[in-house]
């Protein structure tokens, strides 16, 4: 079963592969390797989005999986034509050297810390295989109600039917469809794909930087993440927001990979993977919000109009967002907007979501020595001579600043405030982790640097120096 | 400036510490005992509900202990078997009270004939065991 299950979103993620392919056709092989992470979120993404309009327009859901398969098969080819078109003897494009003996100890040492990563996942999934809380009261519920309420889903959905039916369907869509493919609504389905998220969290924080700095700086990094308690309990748990986590680190990478290789057909992938943000979790949307604002500065900075091209890549998924909140129901955030205004000037509330937060990142990682602290350490033994190409605010500033939106809600939310937090902000943290630990991990030296003191193999072409 | 050593013993200290601890987080969660599966214990006592209702039920009400007591406070666990309630019975939408034909009543006691016939009037009653019961308002 969950070879089944696996099989179709593999499906899913080489179309996703395919479609970010024909946008950015890099060829290296290590761009290759982050293009295929890419693939999982722009597969799985735009397939739920196209699912969704698949109902919105009242088509049977039984042909769907059809009509997908034969999308995925008309990208390959579209991407093989063109790959062939422009390199008719399919060679150079691969030039693999021989791995020396520190590469396959880092290889090696990443394996084992994926494979611990993926152990801690199979425990907690064994122990909730149907997730935990929000998967049964949000995630896999409006999965459930897809699934087995059919075209009647967007109606009762309407009608607030679940908790938090004004939630975005990415997850519960794409549970719903292997669901339907299956026949029955298993566990397998949503464990299969928080694991592709988990595991692609990994993959992309990895390839990630070995663009951007090297092989053995992504390993550590991807070391690193894959060891912290909350990425496989998250997962487990089937919550949304490891995808989300996956998507802001998309496009933070995104962006900064833009100011280090200047192609703006990254500014159009950074456009598509925001706006998936949006439609994986609410957050995503001032996530979207700041991301336009991260590409008007950079065309102030750059003298070129990039907000056509992250438009290019926002257009179609903010179009399906858009029909999306039209049918959903209101958000409960906002009900009493006046108590909401007034809460903005109670000090005492900035003093609880201060000390909270402290808290929280002082904890955050599940490790039974504080995993802020550890990294601290690690920081300041290695800052001395931080050494980067591109320009790292980018990524750090949109950090920042959804960590501010974060406060903000805080301080406006109709929940009681210690409740709210203590049942959120572990998670709200978790969605700033990958892209805070790539912009971290692209700013100190490699080990390679500090082993063998060879320079980073990051891309050298370098419009900026950190 | 630090010297070169520090640095190599800070990334081999990352390294080891990651592996390590998340070996530890495996091997405690292999030796604890296993843990309840809430939702498949749920769906199992739920199971005759599903076989009972008629089928084109959309909407069912919900009553449980919560709603015997004079102010309606439920706890933490109560609010927890209601959405099991809700999720279990997907794609039928569970709304909590008793306006609707059909209710399911989850209590832990049968000390709730009383107060079901002053708040619901003629109705009859199926009880589907382990707390558990459908509700049917009679017609008026």
């Amino acid at each position: 079963m969950i070879l089944i299950a696996a099989l179709i979103y593999i499906g899913k993620i080489l179309g996703g592969l395919a479609l970010v392919h024909l946008v950015w056709d890099a060829r290296e092989p290590k761009q290759l390797l982050f293009k295929l992470f890419l693939g999982v979120g722009a597969g799985l993404g735009l397939s739920s989005m196209l699912y969704f309009l698949w109902f919105w327009v009242g088509l049977p859901a039984t042909y769907y999986p059809y009509f997908e398969l034969l999308l995925i098969a008309v990208l390959l080819a579209a991407t093989f034509s063109r790959e062939f078109q422009s390199h008719p003897r399919g060679a150079t494009v691969f030039q693999l050297s021989r791995p020396d003996a520190r590469t396959v100890a880092w290889l090696v040492l990443l394996i084992v810390a994926a494979a611990l990563s993926t152990l801690n996942f199979a425990l907690y999934s064994a122990q909730s295989p149907h997730g935990y809380e929000d998967a049964w009261t949000i995630w896999n519920s409006a999965a459930r109600f897809i699934y087995l309420a059919g075209d009647q889903w967007l109606a009762l959905m309407a009608n607030g039917s679940w908790f938090h039916s004004d939630y975005p369907v990415m997850l519960g869509l794409n549970v719903a469809e292997g669901w339907s493919i299956v026949g029955m609504d298993t566990t397998r389905i949503p464990m299969v794909v928080a694991y592709i998220f988990d595991f692609a969290v990994v993959g992309l924080l990895f390839s990630a930087l070995m663009i951007s700095k090297d092989f053995e700086q992504g390993a550590l990094a991807a070391i690193l993440i894959a060891s912290v308690t909350q990425l496989p309990f998250l997962g487990a748990w089937q919550y949304a927001d490891v995808p989300l986590s996956y998507f802001f680190l998309a496009t933070g990478v995104l962006f900064y990979l833009y100011t280090l290789l200047g192609e703006t057909r990254l500014v159009v992938l950074a456009g598509l993977f925001a706006c998936l943000a949006a439609w994986t979790k609410n957050e995503g949307v001032p996530f979207v919000l700041l991301s336009l604002c991260i590409t008007l500065s950079l065309s102030v900075l750059k003298k070129n109009n990039l907000l056509k091209h992250f438009g290019m890549g926002a257009l179609f998924p903010a179009m399906v967002i858009l029909l999306f909140k039209v049918a959903a129901p209101p958000s409960d955030l906002f009900v009493d907007k006046t108590k909401s205004l007034l809460q903005l000037v109670d000090l005492s509330r900035y003093q609880v979501i201060f000390g909270k937060m402290g808290a929280f990142i002082f904890s955050f990682g599940g490790w039974p020595v504080s995993f802020a602290l550890v990294l601290l350490v690690y920081i300041l033994f290695l800052a001395a001579k931080p050494r980067y190409q591109g320009n790292l605010w980018f990524p750090a500033l949109l950090c920042l600043f959804q960590l501010a939106g974060y406060f903000v809600i805080y301080l406006i939310t109709p929940h009681g405030l210690a409740n709210h937090i203590d049942t959120s902000l572990d998670r709200l943290l978790f969605h700033l982790f990958p892209l805070a630990l790539f912009t971290v991990f692209c700013a100190l030296p490699s080990p390679r640097e500090i082993f063998a003191g060879t320079p980073p193999a990051g891309s050298q072409a370098s419009p900026e120096q950190g | 400036m630090l010297p070169n050593l520090f640095r190599r013993i800070a990334i081999v200290v990352l390294v080891v510490l990651s592996l390590s601890l998340s070996a530890y987080n495996a091997f405690g969660l292999a030796t604890q005992p296993a843990g309840r599966d809430y939702v498949s214990m749920w769906e199992s006592r739920l199971q005759p509900i599903k076989r009972k209702l008629p089928a084109g039920t959309t909407y069912v009400g919900y009553v449980a202990d919560e709603d015997l007591r004079p102010v309606w406070s439920p706890t933490n666990g109560e609010l927890v078997e209601f959405d099991l309630t809700r999720y279990t019975l997907i794609p039928v939408v569970v709304q909590h009270g008793i306006k609707l034909p059909w209710i399911i009543g989850n209590f832990s006691a049968k000390n709730f004939d009383h107060w079901l016939t002053h708040v619901l009037g003629a109705h009859t009653l199926d009880d589907l065991g382990s707390g558990i019961y459908l509700i049917h308002r009679a017609e008026k």
